[in-house]
Formats: structure tokens, sequence, C-alpha cells
């Protein structure tokens, strides 16, 4: 087909410009790309848009879908044009125009005039596509973010706190928010009515909470590890009492139960000052040294220090006793008959249940072991106390008896002095001497037979005619371990007895030590871990049964001293 | 093929981002402090050193962003970083509390954190994918393009009208009028249209009825065919049905490049905001720990 592609453009000047171009070929394209013989650089148009070609009845127009045209003002896809014919596509009218003979087609191609007319008609309105547009905004917001986060995060309650603390205490009480949303953590029980005082720790702002807060409340019970002269000491001032308790912690680690708090000195304690005898311990489980006890020691009652393993202990208390007699389960003789005791007979619990009441002689001993001495009146008994005293109720006892017509086998011999008979005084002097007489005897037979030399050791002393007897004095260690806490109440479990730790029925002598040694605690506590060998153990880090601070030894570092000093001022 | 933002450089910032983590998670495993782990261990103090300047670090992306000049690394780079680094943080910013939350400033700022950083990951995730589902609806046609082809089929569907009776024209205009793209932010968000039409009422008035994908406008042309007896008039009838159904796609294409849009950004409303609102948090979270020490 050969067509003649006349082009209308509006020229510079205004006036419509025609340009003619001759294009042989069977398809004459129309569309956006450059290789289609129209060519249309109008979105509106697909790359390959239409098409004409040669028919019989003429020029013939087919657009590729979904490409339309309008043809005559009637919207079609395929369409046979004869001369005359107005094709609009897009931007662009085509004309089919009269062709010469020399030409099978001739078309006009020029913008559509009625494209630039078309915008006067009604607009599309103005579409709200994008979020800005219906109202999104991330500037205002993002200065509210900041502003209000800093206001009511920083600025609101920093400035109530600087106001002092009737300010600061008025915010918390308030709805706003206050200084406590700068809490961390909550504060331990003991802390807990600190809970709304800030200020009684945080004292000054940007300082770290210092050792004068603790001593506000503390310094009346406060104590020191070792005394102001140890040499371990120096490693200690520069602590301050939070470097171990630390608050607002979840778990709640108030009370520092690490066992490195010890182990940092401990493990090595020749580096850190002490003496050659001190042993370094690491763990209970791993390295920890054997107990030692703390003895009363006759005659002087100066506590001896020993460690148990090392040899035999003897514990000298000048008692005469024996656990495996007293706890015979055949029973021992008493006065009510045969009895079978047990330990609680005589170790009554304290009344914390940690450990036990003293031994008491009148309270533990005296059901059994009576001071009476005369059989004919058995209510009546010796004092348990001076040998003088004992030595005086025996003859008090005698004289009124012999006095006031008393007989017994000893007496006989003299007569008896009828009741309500007066005595010359020589009669009355024959007789206290008989009295006399008769208590020394008695006296000899319970200092060194029966009755006081059940317990005690006595040595006799004086003259045959005036007799005097020595008694030497009992003391019972309270306590063996004093540098370590033990619960008893604790270990009631019912898995453990006394004899689990105490071997006391195989004990046949008063001196023994009957104290445990470290691996029966190890049957069931481990290290701070709770394990030995692999093994599952009650975890029992340093602080189970030590505590740091030393009841013995007051307040030395010199901040402390200075606070102390004052209390005594203000006192 | 395209290299995504996530493999720039070769996954390099992956690679920093998951020794960042590692070694903070190892230091935690190894770390045994005397109190229990927290955010004023010297660990917790440098976790929470490297946390706040990773969020200033990142928040600066937002600043690079807009400085086109600048040679401080390429765009690409920055926001390649900005993602690995930003999910590194919650690793970093996690060990840092020690896993103690409480209703208090600090933990308020950890969730301030989480919900720029869940926004975020949000926007990474439409960035991977709705670009290319934009472009395919697009098809290489821009939304002004389609807006003037829209005009033009309006135009068109016109000049047959003037060869009708007039309610047709009356009817066009209207639903030219009454043509809406997005609108709200459901509408934006959830491809809804708004449009509405008023169609003659059997009484002779108008009545505006809503006219969502052309439905009403194509019901009333259906119906006028129906009705029509003149030949030349259904013709033009089956005309316009033809316009108003290209019509229809073409908005169809609007909105649904309209709620792309609104994808792609509707989480930086998110991200930007809060992301200021956590640094003013931040500030209040570090003065306040060292104001009460």
């Amino acid at each position: 087909m050969r067509i003649l592609i006349r082009t209308l453009e509006i020229g510079t000047t205004g006036v419509a410009v025609a340009r003619d171009r001759v294009v042989d070929a069977d398809v004459i394209g129309f569309g956006r790309a450059t290789d289609q013989h129209i060519h249309c650089n109008d979105q509106r148009i697909g790359l390959q848009h239409a098409k004409f070609t040669r028919s019989d009845s003429g020029l013939l127009l087919s657009c590729i879908p979904p490409a339309q045209a309008e043809v005559n003002g009637r919207l079609c896809r395929d369409a046979t044009l004869r001369v005359g014919d107005e094709v609009n596509l897009g931007p662009m009218l085509i004309k089919v125009l009269e062709a010469s003979a020399d030409f099978d087609a001739a078309i006009s191609v020029e913008h559509d005039a009625r494209e630039t007319k078309a915008a006067d008609d009604a607009p599309l309105p103005a579409f709200a596509t994008s979020l800005e547009q219906v109202g999104w905004r991330k500037r205002p917001w993002a200065w509210a973010g900041i502003t209000v986060t800093l206001l009511l995060g920083l600025v609101l309650p920093w400035f109530f706190v600087e106001r002092g603390d009737a300010s600061a205490a008025w915010l918390r009480a308030s709805a706003l928010p206050s200084d406590m949303q700068w809490t961390s953590g909550p504060l331990h029980s003991a802390h807990g009515n600190l809970e709304v005082q800030c200020e009684a720790c945080h004292a000054q702002p940007f300082r770290r909470v210092r050792n004068e807060q603790c001593l506000d409340c503390h310094a009346s019970t406060l104590h020191q590890h070792v005394p102001a002269d140890h040499p371990a000491a120096a490693d200690m001032t520069a602590d301050r009492c939070t470097t171990c308790h630390v608050e607002h912690d979840e778990p709640s680690n108030l009370v520092q139960l690490d066992t490195r708090i010890c182990t940092d000195c401990h493990a090595e304690p020749q580096d850190h000052g002490a003496g050659p005898k001190a042993m370094p311990v690491t763990d209970f489980a791993a390295q920890h040294p054997d107990f030692q006890v703390s003895l009363l020691t006759a005659p002087d009652w100066k506590v001896t220090r020993s460690r148990l393993g090392e040899s035999v202990l003897v514990e000298k208390s000048n008692l005469e006793f024996t656990h495996a007699a007293h706890l015979d389960p055949r029973g021992i003789k008493a006065p009510q008959g045969e009895v079978v005791m047990d330990c609680a007979d005589c170790h009554t619990p304290s009344e914390s249940g940690t450990s036990f009441k003293p031994i008491d002689m009148e309270q533990h001993c005296g059901s059994c072991h009576t001071l009476g001495f005369d059989p004919a009146e058995p209510q009546r008994k010796v004092p348990h106390g001076e040998p003088e005293l004992v030595m005086q109720t025996l003859v008090d006892h005698y004289s009124r008896r012999f006095l006031g017509g008393y007989s017994d086998a000893f007496a006989s011999a003299d007569g008896v002095t009828p009741p309500g008979a007066s005595l010359s005084a020589a009669a009355r002097a024959r007789v206290l001497g008989t009295a006399k007489q008769r208590a020394n005897q008695v006296a000899a037979d319970i200092f060194e037979r029966r009755v006081c030399a059940d317990c005690h050791t006595v040595t006799r002393e004086g003259t045959s005619n005036e007799p005097v007897w020595k008694v030497a004095p009992v003391k019972l260690t309270q306590t063996f371990m004093p540098k370590a806490h033990f619960d008893h109440a604790a270990h009631a479990t019912g898995e453990a007895n006394c004899e689990t730790c105490h071997a006391a029925t195989e004990s046949k002598v008063a001196t023994d030590v009957l104290m445990p040694q470290i691996a029966v605690c190890r049957d069931c506590h481990g290290g701070e871990t709770g394990t030995e060998g692999g093994q599952a153990r009650i975890a029992s880090p340093c602080a189970s049964c030590h505590v740091y601070h030393d009841e013995q030894e007051p307040l030395w570092i010199p901040v402390m001293k200075k606070v102390m000093r004052q209390a005594a001022v203000s006192e | 093929m395209h290299e995504s933002m996530l493999d720039y450089a070769k996954r390099r910032y992956l690679k920093i981002a998951v020794a960042l983590c590692v070694v903070s998670i190892i230091a935690y495993a190894w770390h045994d402090p005397l109190s229990p782990p927290n955010g004023g261990t010297w660990l917790g103090y440098t976790l929470g050193g490297i946390g706040a300047a990773l969020i200033l670090w990142l928040t600066a992306l937002g600043v690079r962003k807009r400085s086109y000049s600048s040679s401080l690394g390429t765009l690409r780079g920055w926001t390649s970083a900005h993602i690995y680094l930003g999910l590194a943080l919650i690793v970093v910013a996690t060990l840092h509390t020690g896993f103690q939350f409480g209703w208090n400033l600090h933990t308020l700022c950890y969730a301030l954190m989480l919900i720029v950083i869940g926004s975020g990951i949000f926007g990474m995730v439409v960035y991977l994918r709705y670009p290319q589902l934009m472009s395919s609806n697009r098809a290489g046609i821009k939304p002004d393009v389609l807006l003037e082809e829209i005009n033009d089929l309006d135009q068109r569907a016109l000049r047959v009208a003037n060869e009708m009776p007039r309610r047709f024209g009356d009817v066009l205009r209207s639903n030219r009028e009454g043509t809406r793209v997005g609108g709200s932010t459901r509408a934006i968000l959830g491809g809804v249209d708004l449009s509405t039409i008023d169609l003659p009422t059997a009484g002779g008035a108008s009545q505006q009825v809503p006219n969502s994908e052309q439905a009403a406008l194509l019901d009333w042309l259906g119906d006028e065919l129906a009705r029509s007896t003149d030949g030349d008039l259904t013709k033009r009838i089956g005309d316009l049905l033809s316009v108003v159904a290209t019509r229809r796609n073409q908005l169809r294409r609007l909105r649904r490049d309209a709620q792309i849009r609104g994808w792609l950004e509707i989480w930086l409303y998110v991200h930007v905001p809060v992301t200021l609102a956590l640094i003013g948090t931040l500030i209040a979270h570090v003065v306040s720990v060292f104001l009460y020490w």
C-alpha cells in the first residue's frame, strides 16, 4: 500500500504547516513506539495502538485491544474508512483525504482541537490519594513526642525535686508523673517505708548514694568486719555500703549472698594481711578448713580455739559426767525408778530455737540427783553451793535434831534427849559436840562418796577433826562455734536427729567434745552452687553460716566515726 | 538482578550486626556481677552506651536521607546498615535491661524502642514487596497519565451523550463530579471507593447514590439499554457502557496505586514520631538514672 500522510502542525507563527510524506508498506502502524509510521508521544496511546491496512472496500482501521478509536463520533475497534471520515485516537485527529491516482490512500494527522477545549468542561475533583492529603502529619507528632516525654519524664519531676522534699512529696501524692517513675525496681521489704521517700537515700543529685544516708538509720547497729588496726582494713575503706547492698533490683539482692564477697580476700588470706595460721577458703564444698571449736578450759577458763580432727580434743570443764550412761536405752536409776532419758530432758531449746538454754543443775540434774542426806528427813537438802554452806547446813540440821530428841544409830549411845526437857549447859554442849561429829561424818560421805562426788571433783583438806572440802568449779562451754551461725530449729527436719551430728550415746567421759566435723555438714550441704562431686546438695554460700558485720567490731571508717560523734553530741 | 538494600555490599552490615549480637550475648553470659544483671553494672553501662549511640545514629538516617548532596556513604548503604543495626539493637537493649522490667520510665523507653523497631520491620517488609506490586499495577503508566486518560474518556463519553437525551449528559457530568479516589484513611488503605452519582428518579428529581466501582452508573445504563427501542440510541448506550467500563478499570488502578502508596507510607507516621518520643524518653532515662545514682 502506498499512502500519503499529511501532518498538520501549528507552527511558531500560529499558522498550520502541512508536511507530506509517502509511506509504502502493507501495514501502517499508529502508536507510541518509535517504529510506528504515525508516531504519537502520548502516555494514553499504547506502543502499538492501531493499524491501517488496505481492503477492497477501502482503508481498514483496526485497534489493538484494549485500545479504541472514535470514528465520526462513534466508538469502535475496527472500521472501514471512507473519504471524509474522522478518526479520533487519543490526542490525535486523523482525517481520510481524497487520494490522487499515485496513492492507494491519503490521510491527514493533526492534534485534536477538542483536546484543548475539553479542559474547559467540569474538571475532575482533586483526589486525596496520599495520607498527607487526608490529614496525616509526622512533624507535629514528632515534636509533641519529644516535648511531652522530656517534660513529663524529666523536667517536671526534676523541678519539684529541686524545690525541696515537700514539693517532691506533693508531686508524688498527685496524679502527675513524679520522680516515682524513675524507680528502676522495687525496694527490699526492709526498706518499704522509704518507697516514697527517694531523698532518704538519693540526697544529692548526680551523687551516688553515700554511707551517711545508710547510717542515718543504721549507725547504732552497724559493725565492721575487722578491727580498724587489722591489715585488711585498708582494703575496705574504699567500699561503700552500696558496694554490697544494692537496691531496686529484681530479685532483691539487699543481703549479699555471693561467695566472692568473702573469697575475694579469704581465698588468699595472706595476701590481705592475715597471719600464717589463716587458711584459704574458696567454697564450702571445695575448700573450707576443718571447724575450730572454742573451749572454756579449767582452771582459768580461758577460751582456747582447737581444730576438730587434728587431735582428740578434751573439754576441761571439771564435770564428772557421761552421756552414754544417761542415754542408756535400758534406762538409768532414778529416785522414781528406772528412767529412759533423751537429749531434750536436759537440752531445752532457747526462745528462738536456734540454740539451747544453759544446763541448770537444779532444773536438769536435780530431779534425780537430789541433795538429800538424811534418810529420816528426805526433804532436807544441802544447798548446791559452797562447801562451807553445805557444812553449815549439816551442823544446823544435826544440832536441831539432837537437841530436839532425835534418835538414830549414831546418837543412841548417848541416849535421847526427851522432847521438852531442859538440858544443863554441860549436857547441851555434849549433845552439840555429838551433832558436829555426826555432821562431819555425813559431810565426808556426801562430799567423797555420793551426792557431790557424783558430778564433782572434790578434794579433802584441813585436819581430821576439822575437815574442809574443796569442790573444783564447773563451767560448761555454751557456744562451741561462736564464729558461725547454726540454727538447730531449722535442722529439725525429721530426717536428722541429735545423734546425726552429736555422737552422745557413745560418749563415756565428760571430756569428750561432741561437735560434728565439716564432713557431717557436707553430707547435706554443698558449696555456692549446691553440688558436691556432681551430686545435688543444699546450696550453701558463706553467708549461710557467717556474717560480714562482726558484732564484736565497732564502726571505724572515718565518715562513720563522724556520724557516731554527731550522734553522741546530740544525745 | 536488582540488589536489594538487604544484600547491599554482600550483606556487610548483616555481618556487623550479627557480630555485635554475638559479642553482646557472650559478654552477658560470661558476666557474673554480684548483683542480678542490670543496667548499672559495667557491662550494663557498656551495652546501654552502645544502645543509646545506635539509637542516635539510626535516627541520623532521617537526616542523611534528606541530604542529597552528602557524600557520606550511599543512601542504600545507610538504609542497609539502618535495618541490620536497628534489628541488632533489640538484642543489645534487651541485654542492657538485664530482663528487669517494670512500670517505670526505663521500661517505657524500652517499649517505645520496640514500637519503633516493630514499625521499622513493617516498613522493611512493605518496601521489599510493594514497589513491585506498584509497578505491576501501573504497567508503565503513571497516575497522572491515568488521570488524563480518565479525563479523555469523560470527554469522549460527553461527546457521545451530546447526541443523546439530556439525562445522559447530566448523569455523566454528575458521575465525573462524584468520582473519588482515596478521600479518607480508610478509603486509601482499604482501597475503598467513596464515589457517588446523582441518578434521576421516577418522580423526575435526582438522587445521590453510592457509585462504588461505577456500579450504579453501569446498572443505570443497563436499564436504559433494556428500555431503549431506538436503534441509534441503543448503539450509543452501548458505546457509553464500553467507555464507563474502561473508566472503571482505570479508576481501579488509580485506587490500588493510592492504596499501595498508603501502605508504603503509613508506618512512617508511627516510626518517625515515636522515634522522637523515644529520644525524649532516652534523655530522661539517662539523666534520671544519674540524677538518682
